[in-house]
């Protein structure tokens, strides 16, 4: 029972309250007597503990151990100590109120409480309004923040996420060629520098490298023009792509020169069967324009058996020369060779 | 700070006028610049300056319209209701909106507010070296102004901006509660 304003006269500088002034200035206060009755209730109090004017007891009860299990005593102890009150709600243990307590003059024990970290659950529990909070408090600007501070993150992540793909554009444009979509020489090196030193736990892995130049690729642009050349690249660089595996990796290093990585292919037989099907592709593509000339390729190839200490410049100038073998073997034609063992310098090797 | 204001005229021209219309103006920018884009960045009050032009509509105007724009993305709208729980209220807390703004953004160039009465009107002077602030708020007060369900008249003055309620409750507003996984509820309701 709320009972009515206790008419005990204020002592010189004592302070008396109307439960309705008391209430309006302090919606979170509770008053008790000394036996524990509930003389006044804060407003917003009573919205959150329903039948809280009734009593207290098995609506609130303390949190921390060291107040007991009797909230009546608990604030008690709280008022003589000075110490800080934590009660939990009874009918819903996810909002804790905290706060603290005096004595009063009278006998009476004056509780005030706040919501702490459970101020969210419990306005959307119980439909909390602005006029439920006394204008000395931050709730509004709380909630304010809250929700401004998810609005900036959000926008902060798309931002970042927009960055990020525009970093990653910037990435493969810088390592790919531009005429034919094939990686450039950035892009090879870089590609050649992942087989040779892969992750720390891993071992190389076998391939073999194929260089390869056009025949007869000059008379197109002479004759039919330097646009009827970047075509005819683009599409032999397709052909390229179709005729290799999807692991496998083509680029272009300038005018007619490409390179392709044939990841674990280290049989000769295999080898030669794919060093046919990419000159028939690009055979099949030369331009009637430059009869009886026939674009076609030759191809310098060595295979790496996956040993430490190679590196990508001693590869690539073995594949130059495997390539200069078969121009003089008469074009069209592809050379094989095997990466003789590097002498690798002790402490090349992983440890 | 400069790049959300860019974004915020980007978003406005896209959700007004549709992403066509803004593929068109970032490629018109690209052009003038030569440099690839696609997107506003950078360059968000030429676009509105150009699409002002293109509507027969002044700048003052375009910039009205984003402030209306704002006070219907429920984030924002939600955010201006924490200012006040009724539309004078709101106005009268006004001076603490560079604060609040500041909170979240301590570099966004928020003008300061001041707030005065006059002859039965309430009077926003704002202090902005950037005069396109005067129409973007005046569009923000009117949309919120039919939020809170008021009826006024809200206007320029000189630089200033007036503001009269003639009733306060005119219209029902729209709902507004503080926690906003409730209100999320409400609508789906």
């Amino acid at each position: 029972m709320i009972g009515t304003p206790s008419a005990v006269a204020a002592p010189a500088g004592g302070l008396t309250l109307s439960p309705a002034a008391l209430s309006r200035i302090l919606p979170m206060h509770l008053r008790l007597d000394h036996a524990g009755q509930v003389l006044s209730a804060g407003q917003t109090l009573l919205k959150i503990v329903p039948g809280l004017a009734d009593g207290i007891r098995g609506r609130l009860a303390p949190l921390r151990a060291h107040d007991g299990r009797d909230v009546v005593e608990a604030a008690h102890m709280a008022a003589s100590e000075g110490r800080r009150l934590f009660l939990g709600l009874v009918h819903d243990p996810g909002i804790v109120l905290r706060g603290h307590a005096v004595g009063a003059l009278d006998g009476t024990i004056l509780l005030n409480l706040g919501f702490g970290l459970s101020l969210r659950r419990a306005i959307a529990a119980c439909d909390l309004t602005d006029a439920d909070f006394p204008p000395t408090d931050l709730v509004m600007e709380f909630l304010f923040l809250h929700e401004a501070n998810r609005g900036v993150l959000s926008e902060l992540s798309r931002f970042s996420a927009h960055l990020e793909t525009a970093r990653r554009m910037a990435l493969s444009e810088a390592h790919s060629d531009p005429l034919t979509g094939l990686l450039n020489r950035r892009g090879l090196t870089l590609a050649l520098a992942a087989l040779l030193r892969p992750g720390p736990s891993e071992a190389p892995r076998p391939f073999a490298l194929v260089q390869l130049d056009l025949d007869h690729f000059k008379p197109v642009n002479d004759r039919l023009g330097h646009q009827a050349g970047d075509e005819l690249l683009a599409e032999i660089a397709s052909a390229l792509r179709q005729t290799i595996r999807q692991a496998d990796t083509a680029a272009r290093l300038g005018g007619d020169e490409f390179v392709v990585i044939l990841r674990d292919m280290t049989c000769r037989d295999q080898l030669e069967r794919m060093a046919s099907r990419i000159i028939e592709a690009i055979r099949a593509r030369s331009p009637a324009g430059i009869a009886p000339l026939t674009v076609g390729a030759s191809l310098g190839i060595v295979i790496c058996d996956g040993s430490w200490g190679h590196d990508a410049e001693t590869i690539l100038a073995a594949a130059d020369r495997a390539l200069y073998r078969a121009k003089d073997a008469g074009r069209g034609c592809a050379t094989i060779d095997d990466m003789p063992p590097a002498a690798a310098a002790p402490g090349d090797a992983p440890l | 700070m400069n790049r959300l204001v860019d974004r915020t005229i980007e978003e406005f021209l896209r959700m007004t006028y549709g992403d066509d219309l803004v593929r068109v103006l970032a490629d018109e920018l690209a052009l003038r610049e030569g440099l690839p884009r696609d997107d506003l960045q950078g360059c968000g009050r030429q676009a509105l300056a150009l699409v002002a032009a293109q509507m027969a509509k002044s700048q003052a105007e375009m910039f009205e319209d984003i402030g209306a724009w704002l006070t219907r993305l429920e984030p924002i709208r939600r955010l201006l209701r924490f200012s006040g729980r009724d539309f004078r209220d709101f106005l009268l807390g006004l001076e603490e909106l560079p604060g609040r703004a500041h909170l979240v953004l301590p570099h966004l160039a928020v003008p300061d507010l001041v707030i005065t009465r006059r002859h039965g009107a309430i009077v926003i002077t704002v202090r902005a070296e950037d005069r396109d602030w005067q129409p973007v708020l005046i569009g923000l007060l009117r949309g919120m102004a039919d939020d809170y369900g008021a009826l006024c008249l809200i206007d320029a003055e000189g630089p200033d901006i007036r503001v009269e309620i003639w009733e306060e409750r005119f219209a029902e507003g729209r709902n507004f509660r503080l926690s906003s996984e409730v209100a999320a509820q409400g609508e789906r309701a």
